[in-house]
């Protein structure tokens, strides 16, 4: 009985400790606002609307996010404000809007949080092994691993991931934390609707919960789930307490979801968060439905999108439309074709969940790149009748990608950096050299470089 | 993309607000640009009526044009 005591002492203890350490959850929203709006229109220079996004691809795509936005940051952009006076601004200042999913989310997060101290995060993030990191969390402190294997601790992989980001990437930031300006959209995927789902107020007041409080580092962990690497991050539903009949947004794209396929996924959304029964929400990956976060951008072309209401404000019109797609893909050397054995899970893994979902992402910058065609030839078709379109410049859409190096040697190296959250000092050193020559060898960048000149 | 131009009877030149799902976007007079598909078309004005409109086939010359009374 003696020798069991202390067994005894440290189950108890134990048990304490894994019960009493739960994971941070979302909290419930005091006053919940009850009529679903479009997200709201954010600008800096009220003539233009600069949309950033930040691809998946671990540290590889945290290092080129950065550095692309460092050479923004060398980019002067000088316009007059409302009230008439001359603003000596740079092309990174002006970002309205930056959407990160998976390593670009880090990038994303950090350019919000500080982007006036751009060192910070190449310190906390890009130069650290991150993967070293998340390995000894699961073991450092000793109880770690216990409160991993514990199930009624509901503490998993990814939280030992979000902790671990929280005190040493993001100073334990929440989303109160960020500016008004740029707006931050961190995707990650709705695991049981196969949906995207952002870290934005807009959404999390589907879930009747409150954004302010939750921890940035929670949303990139979510964002950067990997699944089987990485558990999916739990969020709870408050939501279910009113009747989507009273809502315009739902009841329209209930009436085109016969016809649209992303208005169809709207109302399953919906429905799945009113339904009282539906308490929590699994969230993985944001690659699992576009590595690129670019169909957030898409949206905003829609009927009360962002760029769409922007179209067509007579009192401020749209002078400018600048999108930036910084796509940290590569083109993997790895061909299982080459042998008769059918790939193992890893090649797998990676053939399903990566390679086929780059396609569908390119997909989405093809259908951007058109939609913003349209919006051109409509503006130049309007101008006569709606005088608000005639200043509009031929949108900017820019693409940073590791397919246009033109040195053949260095793309090849460059397709080498694996997905991971470790990079070499010469991996880094290499991304460095490419991204500059990408941002200043781009068409629409060169284009857009002779407008501010004047 | 789909155009519609919004009119409302005796308020001609009057700089009124259009409602699409009871959000503003865009002017009175003015060819709107928009999305595919049903929307709600009103106006920010007291007792405005509210139109169910489905928009397709619209071109930049050839709008969808709604009267809405107020």
């Amino acid at each position: 009985m003696k020798r069991s005591f202390p067994y005894f002492l440290l189950l108890t203890v134990t048990i304490l400790v894994c019960a009493t350490c739960a994971p941070v959850y979302n909290k419930q929203k005091a006053n919940v606002e009850k009529q679903v709006r479009p997200p709201a229109v954010v600008q800096k220079d009220d003539q233009t609307l600069i949309f950033v996004a930040l691809s998946g691809g671990g540290t590889r795509a945290a290092a080129m996010s950065w550095k692309a936005l460092e050479e923004f940051k060398k980019i002067p952009y000088a316009y007059t404000d409302k009230a008439g006076h001359e603003i000596m601004s740079t092309l990174a200042d002006e970002i309205d809007y930056i959407s990160g999913i998976s390593g670009g989310s880090f990038a994303a997060a950090a350019f919000c949080l500080y982007k006036d101290k751009m060192d910070v995060f190449r310190k906390q993030f890009i130069n650290r092994n991150i993967e070293r990191g998340l390995f000894t969390g699961l073991f450092w402190p000793p109880w770690q691993g216990l409160r991993v294997l514990y199930p009624g601790s509901h503490y998993d992989r990814i939280h030992v991931a979000s902790e671990l980001y929280d005190s040493e990437v993001f100073d334990k930031k929440t989303f109160a934390d960020l500016p008004p300006h740029p707006v931050l959209w961190i995707h990650a995927t709705h695991l049981a609707l196969g949906n995207r789902f952002t870290f934005t107020q807009d959404y999390f007041d589907l879930l009747d919960s409150d954004l302010s409080h939750y921890p940035v580092a929670y949303a990139c962990a979510a964002s950067s789930a990997f699944p089987i690497l990485l558990s999916p991050m739990t969020l709870v539903n408050y939501g279910g307490t009113e009747a989507l009949s009273n809502d315009v947004m739902y009841e329209m794209a209930k009436l085109n979801a016969r016809d649209d396929i992303e208005k169809d996924f709207y109302c399953r959304m919906r429905e799945f968060y009113n339904d009282k029964t539906n308490r929590y929400m699994h969230l993985a990956d944001g690659g699992l439905v576009d590595n690129q976060g670019l169909q957030a951008i898409i949206d905003q072309f829609d009927t009360n999108g962002i760029i769409n209401r922007k179209l067509n404000d007579r009192d401020n019109p749209l002078k400018r439309l600048i999108i930036i797609n910084v796509n940290a893909g590569v083109v993997s050397d790895e061909k299982s074709c080459k042998k008769k054995s059918a790939p193992g899970i890893g090649s797998v893994v990676e053939y399903t969940m990566t390679t086929s979902l780059d396609i569908l992402s390119a997909k989405r910058w093809m259908a951007i790149k058109q939609l913003a065609d349209e919006v051109y030839k409509a503006a130049i078709d309007l101008r006569s009748s709606t005088p608000s379109l005639a200043n509009l410049e031929k949108p900017y859409i820019i693409e940073i990608n590791f397919r246009k190096v033109k040195d053949d040697k260095m793309r090849a190296e460059c397709n080498k950096l694996p997905t991971s959250f470790h990079l070499t000092k010469e991996q880094i050193e290499l991304i460095d050299a490419v991204v500059p020559k990408l941002v200043d060898e781009d068409p629409d960048m060169i284009r857009l470089k002779g407008v501010l000149k004047h | 993309m789909e155009y519609l131009r919004v009119y409302v009877p005796g308020r001609d030149g009057q700089d009124i607000d259009v409602l699409i799902n009871r959000v503003p976007n865009g002017k009175v007079g003015q060819i709107l640009i928009l999305g595919k598909g049903n929307i709600l078309v009103s106006v920010d004005l007291p007792n405005a009526e509210e139109k169910q409109i489905n928009l397709y086939d619209t071109t930049p010359s050839h709008p969808c044009t709604v009267e809405i009374n107020a």
